[in-house]
């Protein structure tokens, strides 16, 4: 299972290559209240339950408190979407300390007023109880702030674009020949220190 | 407000001038499909029969005096412009031309 109480992480896979349905299995044995932005719908485990935009924050809110796991499908409109994850992450800091986590799904097609306030939860959510997990299938695509804060990387099946994962000081190669012993599915998990892995859930 | 609502809420805030033109109406779906007010309009008052008269029925039928009693209900009394310029092209079409009175 991927431990996420240590810190923000990013969890980086290709299509098809597990990385959402490790996340979701893993969140799911969390003690932790979690909201999934779900932006592909995926299906999600039975303990969470379902939300979106005809709920008020003040319910979203209220499970979180409960330590509910909350799968919020956002509006397949783009522009949307957007909005909703802008307005949601915004009035997680209403002055109530949480502890829960916060996951975005495909966190690379957000930008604007959604990145933004996902970078605030990068930079200042662990001080009011957020964890932030950011799944992207391509490192390239999130936001350098996002990949600098985040204490662990889940790597899956990548294209490994070496470049990038030099910048955030990852051994790709390492993790590489790893996952090729692990074979499908299998993750890495790299948290400055060492490399883990290749493990499955 | 549910969420949507908020964020559809300051979208207005921002920019009242790109709000929707046409009003939400008396749909309870929020006007998604409304009902034109003239096809709403009652009929015009008095029997078909007084229609029968009326300067635009003039081939003197019931069924032309009903057409007329409920145009007047929609267009009110049909004393329009453009009833004239109607009525005034079908008679020349048929052929009353000049002689039309």
């Amino acid at each position: 299972m991927i431990d996420f109480q240590g810190g923000h992480t990013t969890v980086i896979g290709l299509t098809r290559s597990g990385k959402t349905y490790a996340t979701k299995k893993s969140l799911e044995k969390s003690g932790k209240a979690v909201l999934f932005f779900n932006t592909q719908h995926e299906d999600m485990p039975r303990s969470f339950v379902e939300a979106d935009g005809d709920n008020h924050y003040a319910q979203l809110n209220k499970a979180l408190k409960a330590k509910k796991k909350i799968n919020f499908l956002p509006d397949t409109d783009t522009t949307i979407a957007q909005k909703q994850l802008a307005y949601i992450v915004n009035k997680l800091y209403d002055g109530s300390k949480h502890d829960m986590i916060l996951v975005v799904d495909e966190i690379h097609l957000f930008e604007k007023e959604a990145l933004k306030n996902c970078i605030r939860v990068a930079t200042t959510g662990l001080r009011f109880g957020i964890t932030g997990v950011w799944i992207s299938q391509r490192p390239a695509n999130v936001d350098n702030t996002l990949m600098s804060q985040s204490n662990q990387f889940v790597i899956f099946e990548t294209n490994m674009e070496s470049n990038y994962f030099k910048t955030y000081g990852i051994p790709h190669e390492d993790i590489r020949q790893r996952l090729e012993q692990g074979g499908k599915y299998s993750y890495c998990t790299y948290n400055f220190k060492d490399v883990q892995g290749p493990d499955k859930v | 407000m549910s969420i949507n609502d908020e964020i559809m809420g300051t979208d207005e805030q921002i920019a009242p001038e790109t709000a929707a033109a046409t009003p939400a109406g008396d749909a309870p779906n929020g006007g998604r499909f409304r009902i034109p007010e003239f096809l709403k309009a009652k009929t015009g008052e008095g029997s078909i029969e007084s229609y029968l008269d009326h300067p635009l029925n003039f081939v003197k039928s019931k069924a032309l005096a009903q057409i007329i009693r409920g145009l007047t209900g929609m267009f009110g009394a049909l004393n329009y412009a453009i009833i004239d310029i109607v009525m005034g092209s079908l008679n020349f079409v048929k052929g009353k031309g000049a002689n039309a009175q």
